[in-house]
């Protein structure tokens, strides 16, 4: 059988000999992350001046809306005292923030439903309509206008209340989301305290995924909330350019301190990008891009390619280098011409030769015409003394230039909505 | 680290910038929506009363009532910073179900209020030039609609604002007035209390308007949406100040141009007309279009701004899908609020007995009746150590905050007695009146 926390609350309690000894003031969970959390017990509020009392699952006979009954005579008096594991349903989940993974939005807490298991309770799912709200407001439903709403716990992300809360909670559920879906629907909300701390107990590459979304002032409200340790892992997980901009926007005093715990190498090419003034095709470098040597067959580049550990997220053209160890670009490689030669064929006889390059330092608006102009998905950057190459800037980095920051995930904006996400 | 690379440094003209924070340029932000909004319709009109009908009698309470918007504003910011969540959002979390309820009914009522005297001064503004309410304000509500659902709101707001600013000619206009000087000097220092017939609805009303509930949650929002937090609330707070003070010293200037112009003709406002006189002295034969241009982009710019605030706050506290960027079908109770607000104004001020101008200023006193409540869950708030940490107020700032509303309070329960009173006197036969207190006397 199912019914509501709310329906239980301030319900009469007996004991074995019906005499009444309280009513109930709340339930106690230890694991909210479960999908369907077990409830461990219920607080009793016995008789005014008297001190709440804590009543263990085991000594319920029977709980419902219509009675609830324990199995014993014997209560242990010691005042109830909310242990660090515990969570107070009425407490700590009614009215707080949730996340409904299904339908991907915001919403909060208006009843608990709870279901009949293993002779005592579980928490099966929220009820998020406002028909829980009249509810428990004893309000009643004209007309049945209303229906519930209910969300099943498994489905549900608990975002917790205001300040660290004295049990953890974990984000798990999240996770199932796309990052710039979290992004929108946590930043929209529930304030970056809480943010922050969502941020941190997520994996590191969804929490790089996710800071990149951001607007750079919310960047830099969260990572100074954040540990130094968290941050440094979860820039090692962002591409390059993009821990380059959030370097920017952290101000040199952060870099100096973030900059010592992150890895040698990621160090070097993120400094490497620094040096290229703002608004210069360098600065919207991208680093990771597929190279082959020239003189193979198509087969072999097939090869290469699936052998590859990671690929990067841009795989529309190989860059052709003179040989294996030389940084010499002499031709690229499109993901067309791959597919439509003959796979026989040796590289140097498909790439094109006639390159369309960037150097770091052209204004990334320059870049932009040149990939515009020519239909190009991105352009080789090559420093301008060697010829060599130095990374790509690809047409979606580059038209970031023109986009307005608020496209970029802001705190729920009121005043110029409609264009913020 | 010497070698940290020049993209870092900031350019210095974004230094400069951060340097001249405070000066004149940050009004051109949402402070000076922040404050335009407040210096809105209904606060042009209980000004231009203040002054009009009482001279420079009321002009005294305009010091305390910056003291009181400066404490009040200071903590929603700080409320805002502190937290990174609206104001509703704070109080569903942190008071019971009903209590919230209650505090959100309160809350609509004030705004909704507030709506309804910005289509009033719509209505009141195009009635200089001769346009009916009956089609201005149709237009006008079905206008604001669609420049909120189409999300182009924030572009119209700038248009709004540089007509609104138009009212600062108040300033030049109250010194081309010649006011007696002394006698403003004298007005603003000195206390005083007239029996004269409204002296202490306007009081109120002017309570109601200077501190009006709607500005907290307003700034507290804008805080959170500029995403500042208390590491670089210092600048927040001198900007929260200044805003005060400049909002408020236009609404002194307001006073004493009306004051010096139609309170010694004897001019009872009765209508936006009467009041546009008072810019006589610098705009001459223009004042009516003057202070029809003004008086309609303040009512504009807040009549858009209120029912969206209101509908998110509504929307936050009980957990509905928000924001125009949702379609219909993902928000509909959003949609329907702010809609349901704008019609309901709409049909208010069209109805055919209503003085404009007397409803402009009774609705101010709503909101004054509306604000300790307000203040209360504010104070809680902002005293919870385990939502503020150390950013609690202090001592002092406590008995400050506790002297505002109690200050507030009082007031209220002193005027909502007299209307008591009035309505008693009214309706009981005054033999029947004296009966039953001669009665009351012999028990006693």
């Amino acid at each position: 059988m199912d019914f509501y926390l709310s329906e239980l609350l301030n319900n009469a309690v007996f004991n074995q000999s019906h005499e009444k000894i309280g009513v109930v003031a709340d339930l106690a969970v230890t694991d909210l992350g479960q999908p369907h959390p077990k409830i461990r017990g219920m607080v009793v509020k016995r008789e005014s001046r008297k001190e709440a009392v804590f009543i263990p699952e085991h000594d319920v006979a029977a709980i419902s809306p219509k009675l609830i009954r324990l199995s014993t005579d014997i209560v242990d008096l010691h005042p109830f005292v909310q242990r660090n594991d515990e969570v107070l349903l009425a407490q700590d989940v009614y009215d707080k923030q949730i996340v409904d993974i299904d339908d991907r939005r915001l919403t909060r807490v208006n009843d608990l439903l709870l279901e009949e298991y293993q002779n005592f309770l579980r928490l099966q799912g929220v009820d998020v309509s406002s028909l829980g709200l009249l509810k428990r407001l004893n309000l009643p439903n004209i007309g049945n206008l209303l229906k519930r709403n209910i969300v099943d716990w498994e489905n549900v992300q608990f975002l917790g209340g205001n300040s660290p809360m004295k049990f953890k909670v974990q984000y798990k559920n999240l996770e199932a989301l796309h990052p710039v879906d979290i992004a929108r629907i946590i930043f929209e909300g529930p304030g970056y305290k809480q943010g922050s701390r969502v941020l941190s107990s997520l994996k590191d590459p969804i929490a790089a995924d996710i800071i990149e979304e951001l607007s750079p002032k919310l960047q830099k409200n969260l990572i100074e909330s954040m540990k130094l340790e968290d941050v440094a892992d979860v820039i090692e997980h962002m591409p390059e350019y993009k821990a380059a901009d959030l370097l920017v926007t952290l101000g040199a005093d952060y870099a100096q301190k973030i900059l010592p715990l992150i890895g040698k190498e990621h160090t070097a090419k993120i400094q490497t990008l620094l040096k290229y003034p703002e608004f210069s095709t360098g600065a919207y470098m991208r680093t990771e891009y597929v190279v082959i040597p020239s003189g193979i067959t198509l087969d072999e580049v097939f090869k290469r390619v699936s052998d590859l550990e990671k690929l990067p997220d841009f795989i529309l053209y190989f860059y052709v280098l003179a040989s294996e160890q030389s940084n010499h670009l002499v031709g690229v490689l499109s993901m067309y011409e791959l597919f439509a030669a003959d796979r026989r064929t040796r590289v140097e006889s498909v790439m094109i030769k006639k390159l369309i390059t960037a150097s770091p330092h052209d204004h990334i608006r320059e870049s932009l015409k040149k990939m515009y102009r020519y239909s190009l998905s991105a352009l080789p950057i090559l420093s301008k003394t060697e010829e060599k190459l130095l990374g790509i800037v690809t047409f979606r980095d580059a038209i970031s230039y023109y986009l307005p920051k608020r496209w970029k995930v802001r705190i729920r904006n009121i005043f110029s909505n409609g264009n913020g996400v | 680290m010497s070698e940290i690379p020049m993209r870092i440094h900031k350019p210095v003209f974004t230094r400069l910038k951060k340097i001249f924070r405070f000066s004149f340029l940050a009004f051109l932000g949402p402070g000076l929506i922040a404050t335009a909004a407040g210096n809105d319709a209904g606060g042009i009109a209980t000004y231009s009363i203040a002054g009009a009908h009482f001279g420079y009698a009321l002009l005294w309470t305009m010091i305390p009532l910056t003291l009181a918007l400066i404490i009040v504003q200071e903590m929603s910011a700080r409320l805002g910073a502190a937290t990174g969540k609206g104001f509703s959002d704070l109080v569903r979390e942190n008071f019971s179900l009903r209590m919230t309820v209650f505090m959100m009914l309160f809350m609509t009522l004030a705004n909704s209020s507030l709506v309804v005297s910005e289509f009033a001064g719509i209505a009141a503004s195009l009635e200089l030039i001769g346009i009916s309410k009956y089609v201005s304000v149709p237009f006008a509500a079905f206008f604001i609609w669609h420049l909120i659902v189409k999300g182009t709101y924030p572009k119209a707001e700038k248009v709004f604002l540089v007509m609104s600013a138009l009212l600062l000619t108040y300033v030049p206009a109250a010194f081309l007035a010649h006011p007696h000087w002394s006698g403003v000097f004298q007005g603003l220092v000195k206390p005083t209390s007239i029996s004269m017939p409204g002296y202490l609805g306007t009081l109120i009303a002017l309570i109601g308007t200077t501190i009006s509930p709607y500005m907290q949650i307003f700034a507290q929002a804008s805080v959170v949406e500029k995403g500042i937090t208390m590491a670089d609330f210092k600048s927040e707070r001198w900007d929260t100040i200044i805003g005060v003070l400049f909002s408020n010293l236009v609404a002194v200037f307001i006073i004493i141009a009306t004051a010096a112009t139609l309170f010694p003709a004897g001019i009872v406002i009765e209508a936006a007309s009467d009041a546009a006189r008072a810019l006589s002295p610098i705009a001459g034969p223009f004042a009516q279009i003057l202070f029809g241009v003004g008086f309609l982009g303040a009512s504009l710019l807040a009549a858009g701004v209120l029912p969206l605030t209101t509908s998110f706050s509504l929307a936050n506290a009980f957990g509905w899908e928000s924001g125009v960027n949702r379609s219909l079908d993902e928000a509909p109770v959003f949609y329907a609020i702010f809609t349901f607000l704008i019609v309901l104004s709409a049909t208010i001020v069209l109805s055919p007995a209503i003085s404009l101008i007397s409803l402009l200023i009774n609705l101010q006193i709503l909101n004054a009746l509306v604000l300790p409540i307000e203040l209360y869950f504010m104070i809680k708030l902002i005293n919870n150590r385990q939502l503020m940490g150390k950013y609690v107020n202090g001592k002092l700032y406590n008995l400050c905050a506790w002297t505002v509303m109690g200050g507030l309070t009082l007031a209220s329960i002193i005027y909502v007695c007299n209307v008591g009173i009035a309505i008693l006197n009214r309706v009981l036969d005054i033999h029947l009146y004296q009966a039953i207190i001669k009665l009351i006397f012999s028990f006693a």
